[in-house]
């Protein structure tokens, strides 16, 4: 188990800057998530901590100690591959003794430590087969497997799951985190999927354009994003934006956006620092409510919107509405079960309150929360 | 119906191919196994009684003029079969040196186009340095000249270095030209290999070099067959190159030596196709022995995994 530390990490590839000078502490034993869209420099971290890159500036630390010059085989970290990377013309078993035998470990040793984490990884009938013959979700078990017999400071992975199928992919995410529990070590793992980073993370480094713009944990990443990407990439369906400006009129905020007009209790903490002038506000769309099943209190941050198109997933269905130039969308779960006369379809017009206290305001140029 | 009739046209047409093909072959071995003077024969029976005749001039054929007992009675004197070309090939010739001088050089060829291309086809492969492009197009524009067109430069060159009349000389020339194509096609099977396993490797405790050998050279199997099969071939028949370095019959190889059964004046077709099966053969059982391979690494790197 150990820390990591990445100070002032850059990458460019001639002109093209990967990373900006990225800062970076991981805990002993944390499970850290780098997420982010792709080409947003995530994959490239992983690769310069494993050493398979060399950093443009910048320095690695492991444990206190810098890496940077150090040789890939010697810094003892094991990385999971997207494709897997099993080497073809080797047993299961030779795959995950392969890093042992590499490093000259006595046979009982190995022995002892493949029987081990195949048993973990429940693949002790596969040992003697080779990779071709395993499917997508056993080669991964495998991968892992080859992982973890090493014991190794750091636990790298690279998209592991995407190559997987939806049901397999939920099914490895508690594998993973199982064995992070059990294992007790320092992970770090890239992912593109959100649903992934929320999940799996101890904390979240959401990253964009080679820069990390947050790094919480996943709950405060979700309730208090720190700028309009991270609020965006970040739940789903994606928050709901509005364009407008804030206004001080008297004892309370306003917010006006088109024909869309908000008023906000200054005393609440979300909204304590803001300013006058442009502004962008963002609302999850769990955070507006249909007014036909809930009785309305407020009065106020009432509106009317049109139905554009309904998504129907089961148990719940997303309604895109509009309201003059504003669209967004809501969640009408209580609306599912209805009977076909009540039922709502496009074209509709329904009535929504707005909780207001649930939302971020945001600068509209810089785009970090007040 | 039509299906049938397809397929028989189809067996019909191949079978024909394969005769094409087969002929020249059967028809070598066919003169192998008759008396020198005999090999333009139509009889394709191997087993035949031999008609006597006197040797008058010791020659070891008979020739007009020359006694004989006409068996058969068909005019003409008949020969049968015999492996005497074959027994004279290898006891009276020089047959046994040149398949040596062969063997030294064809294997020294090989072993040094599996080394070398193997490692620059990986080089070419994976790692991005100044002048890559240009050195892999410059090794490919060697490959448009035809070798005879090369003779004059390489004489030349092996001269001022004083390798005429040695094997060092015309292993430099057929590794050298053998190796761009060599290079070319293990470079490409070394693209198909994704370089996660390396660095999968790399993690795993190798050096670059141990996860070279240790993981990327037993998955190539089928490039260095072919990369084997080539530098072999481009030496073991090789006549025009061999002709103008080698001068020495000492020296000679195969293809040289049977060249030398044709003389100004007469030929001994006899020997000279006993020598061709004969040299025919390793290569013959080389290709049946590799076909498995062969045919995945000729069609490799079209499906990427």
């Amino acid at each position: 188990m150990s820390s990591l530390n990445l100070k002032g990490l850059s990458k460019s590839y001639g002109n093209d800057k990967i990373l900006k000078d990225i800062d970076l502490e991981i805990n002993k034993g944390e499970f850290l998530v780098l997420v982010g869209p792709s080409g947003c420099g995530k994959s490239t971290t992983l690769r310069l901590i494993a050493g398979l890159e060399e950093s443009t500036s910048g320095e690695i630390f492991i444990d206190d100690v810098q890496v940077n010059d150090i040789d890939p085989s010697k810094r003892d970290i094991a990385m999971v591959f997207q494709n897997y990377a099993l080497y073809p013309q080797m047993t299961v078993r030779e795959n995950m003794a392969f890093g042992l035998t590499i490093r000259k470990h006595s046979k009982e040793e190995i022995d002892l430590r493949v029987a081990e984490a195949a048993k973990v990884l429940q693949i002790n009938d596969l040992l003697d087969r080779r990779p071709k013959e395993l499917s997508g979700g056993q080669r991964q078990r495998v991968a892992l497997g080859r992982a973890i017999v090493r014991k190794p400071k750091v636990f790298l992975f690279d998209e592991p799951l995407s190559n997987l199928d939806a049901k397999l992919r939920q099914e490895m995410r508690l594998e993973i985190k199982r064995l992070h529990s059990l294992l007790d070590t320092t992970m770090i793992y890239v992912t593109h999927d959100q649903v992934e980073a929320m999940t799996m993370g101890d904390r979240i480094a959401v990253m964009n354009g080679g820069v990390i713009e947050q790094i919480d944990s996943p709950d405060k990443v979700y309730r208090r994003p720190s700028n309009v990407f991270t609020s965006t990439f970040i739940g789903t369906p994606q928050i709901n934006l509005f364009k407008g400006e804030l206004e001080e009129i008297d004892s309370s905020w306003s917010f006006k956006s088109d024909n869309l007009l908000i008023s906000i209790n200054k005393e609440h903490y979300q909204h304590a620092k803001l300013k006058e002038g442009n502004a962008v506000f963002g609302l999850r769309p769990d955070d507006i409510n249909d007014n036909h099943s809930i009785e309305n209190r407020e009065s106020e941050n009432t509106m009317k919107a049109k139905i554009e198109f309904i998504e129907y997933l089961g148990s719940e269905m997303n309604a895109h509405l509009s309201s003059g130039s504003n669209l967004f969308t809501v969640k009408l779960n209580d609306r599912i079960l209805l009977d076909k006369e009540d039922s709502i379809k496009a074209g509709d017009s329904v009535s929504v309150t707005l909780n207001v206290n649930q939302g971020h305001f945001f600068n509209s140029i810089t785009g970090l929360a007040f | 119906m039509n299906k049938k009739i397809e397929v028989v046209l189809i067996f019909l047409f191949l079978s024909l191919f394969c005769l094409a093909t087969i002929y020249p072959v059967l028809n070598i071995v066919g003169v192998s196994l008759r008396t020198d003077n005999a090999f333009q024969t139509r009889s394709l029976s191997l087993f035949e009684f031999q008609e006597a005749y006197t040797d008058l001039n010791s020659n070891g054929s008979w020739d007009i003029g020359e006694q004989y007992i006409d068996a058969n009675r068909n005019g003409r004197w008949d020969s049968g079969s015999s492996i005497n070309s074959y027994v004279k090939l290898f006891l009276e010739t020089d047959f046994l040196l040149w398949t040596w001088n062969s063997i030294v050089i064809s294997f020294v060829v090989t072993i040094t186009g599996v080394v070398f291309a193997s490692t620059g086809g990986y080089a070419l492969s994976r790692f991005k340095f100044r002048g890559r492009e240009f050195g892999m197009i410059a090794l490919l524009t060697t490959q448009m000249f035809p070798a005879t067109m090369l003779l004059l430069p390489f004489f030349i060159l092996l001269s001022y270095l004083g390798l005429i009349n040695s094997y060092i000389g015309l292993i430099i020339i057929y590794s050298s030209t053998a190796l761009p194509f060599c290079i070319w096609q293990m470079k490409g099977y070394y693209d198909t290999i994704p370089p996660s396993l390396e660095e999968s490797a790399r993690l795993d405790g190798c050096s670059r070099y141990q996860a070279f050998y240790k993981v990327i050279l037993p998955l190539s199997g089928p490039a260095l067959v072919i990369t084997a099969l080539f530098s072999f071939m481009a030496s073991w028949s090789e006549y025009v190159v061999a002709a103008i370095i080698l001068q020495d019959p000492k020296l000679y190889t195969l293809p040289l030596g049977l060249k030398s059964f044709q003389a100004s004046l007469s030929t001994q077709w006899g020997l000279y196709a006993a020598g061709a099966v004969v040299v025919s053969i390793p290569v013959g059982i080389l290709f049946i022995s590799l076909s498995k391979f062969l045919v995945s690494g000729l069609t490799m790197g079209s499906v990427k995994e």
